[in-house]
C-alpha cells in the first residue's frame, strides 16, 4: 500500500508521532504560511520515502526516521533564519517604509524645536515669544528694548506646546525599536545580580 | 562551520550527480553520520535555490508524492570552486597547526 501522505499511515501510534513531530515544526516555524507549508510538504517526502512509502510502516520505523531527520524545532529555525526564503518587498512597502521614515524625522525635528521654544519661553516668559509691538507689528523671538503692547501667546499655549512636543517625539520614535527596548531594559533590572 | 561544511558537501555531491533530497542526505549521511540531522539539508537547499545555485524539477516517476530534484548551476560549480577553495586554505592551516 503506497503512502502519498503521513495521514495515510495505517498505524495511529505511527501516524500520532509523525503528526506530532510536524505540528512542532509548524508551531517552531516563523515566517510565511505558505513557506511553512512548502517546507513541511519537503519534509513529509523526506519521511514518506524514508519509510519507502510503506503506509503499513509501524511507530517504531516511524521514530527511527524522525530521529536521523532532527529535531522540529532545530529544522524550523534553520529555516526560519534563512533571508532568501522570505518573499521580495514589492515596491509600495518600501515606498510607505520610506515614508514612514521621512515622517519620523520630520517628527523628531518638529517635536524637538517645539521643546526648545518651549524651554526657552519657560526661562524668560517676559522677553521669548510672540509680541505684539506699540506699532502694530508683530515679534516672533525675543524681545529686546521694543515696545511691548501685548504679549500673543500667554500662559497656556505652554502646556499645549509641551505637549505637542512630547507627542511629535513619541511619533517620531514610533518603530524605531525604543519601544520593544523597554520590556528587555526592565526585564533586565527587574534580574537578580546572581541571575 | 558545520553549516559551511554541509553546504560544501552537498554542493560536491550535486556536481557529480542531479538528486533529489533523500539521495543526497543518504550520501552526506554516509560522510557526516548522525551529526548532522537530514532535515537540515533542505533549508540549506532552499537558500541554494535562492542564490541560483541549484535549480529544481519535480520528480513524478516513482510512485508517492512528487519528489523535488536538484540540479547543480554553473552559478552553483562557481560557487562550489570558490567554497573548495577557502576549504583548502582552512584545512592547510589547520593542518600546519597539528604539524
Amino acid at each position: 500500500m503506497i503512502l502519498e501522505r503521513i495521514q495515510d499511515l495505517v498505524d495511529a501510534a505511527a501516524r500520532d508521532r509523525a503528526q506530532a513531530w510536524f505540528d512542532r515544526f509548524e508551531t517552531a516555524y516563523v515566517g510565511e504560511a505558505q513557506a511553512c507549508k512548502a517546507a513541511r510538504a519537503q519534509l513529509e517526502t523526506h519521511l514518506i520515502e524514508a519509510l519507502e512509502a510503506d503506509a503499513r510502516a509501524s511507530a517504531e520505523q516511524v521514530e527511527t526516521a524522525l530521529a536521523r531527520l532532527g529535531s522540529p524545532e532545530e529544522i524550523a529555525e534553520e529555516w526560519s533564519g534563512e533571508p532568501a526564503a522570505s518573499p521580495p518587498e514589492d515596491a509600495g512597502k518600501k515606498v510607505f517604509r520610506l515614508a514612514a521614515s521621512l515622517a519620523r524625522g520630520v517628527c523628531a525635528v518638529l517635536g524637538l524645536v517645539l521643546l526648545a521654544a518651549v524651554f526657552a519661553r519657560l526661562s524668560d516668559p517676559a522677553a521669548v515669544g510672540v509680541f505684539e509691538l506699540t506699532d502694530g507689528t508683530w515679534l516672533v523671538g525675543t524681545v529686546n528694548d521694543q515696545a511691548v503692547s501685548r504679549d500673543v501667546l500667554g500662559v497656556w499655549t505652554l502646556p499645549v506646546a509641551l505637549t505637542l512636543a512630547l507627542a511629535l517625539m513619541i511619533g517620531a520614535s514610533a518603530g524605531s525599536g525604543l519601544w520593544s527596548a523597554i520590556p528587555g531594559w526592565r526585564k533586565h533590572k527587574g534580574s537578580s545580580p546572581s541571575s | 562551520m558545520r553549516k559551511g561544511l554541509l553546504g560544501l558537501a552537498a554542493l560536491s555531491a550535486l556536481a557529480g550527480t542531479a538528486q533529489h533530497g533523500y539521495a543526497l542526505a543518504q550520501s552526506l549521511h554516509a560522510v557526516f553520520g548522525a551529526s548532522v540531522p537530514e532535515g537540515t539539508l533542505y533549508p540549506l537547499l532552499s537558500g541554494f535555490e535562492e542564490a541560483g545555485w541549484v535549480a529544481t524539477e519535480w520528480d513524478t516517476s516513482r510512485p508517492g508524492p512528487a519528489r523535488k530534484v536538484y540540479r547543480i548551476t554553473d552559478s552553483g560549480r562557481e560557487a562550489l570552486q570558490r567554497l573548495g577553495a577557502r576549504f583548502e586554505v582552512l584545512a592547510g592551516a589547520i593542518q600546519e597547526g597539528l604539524s
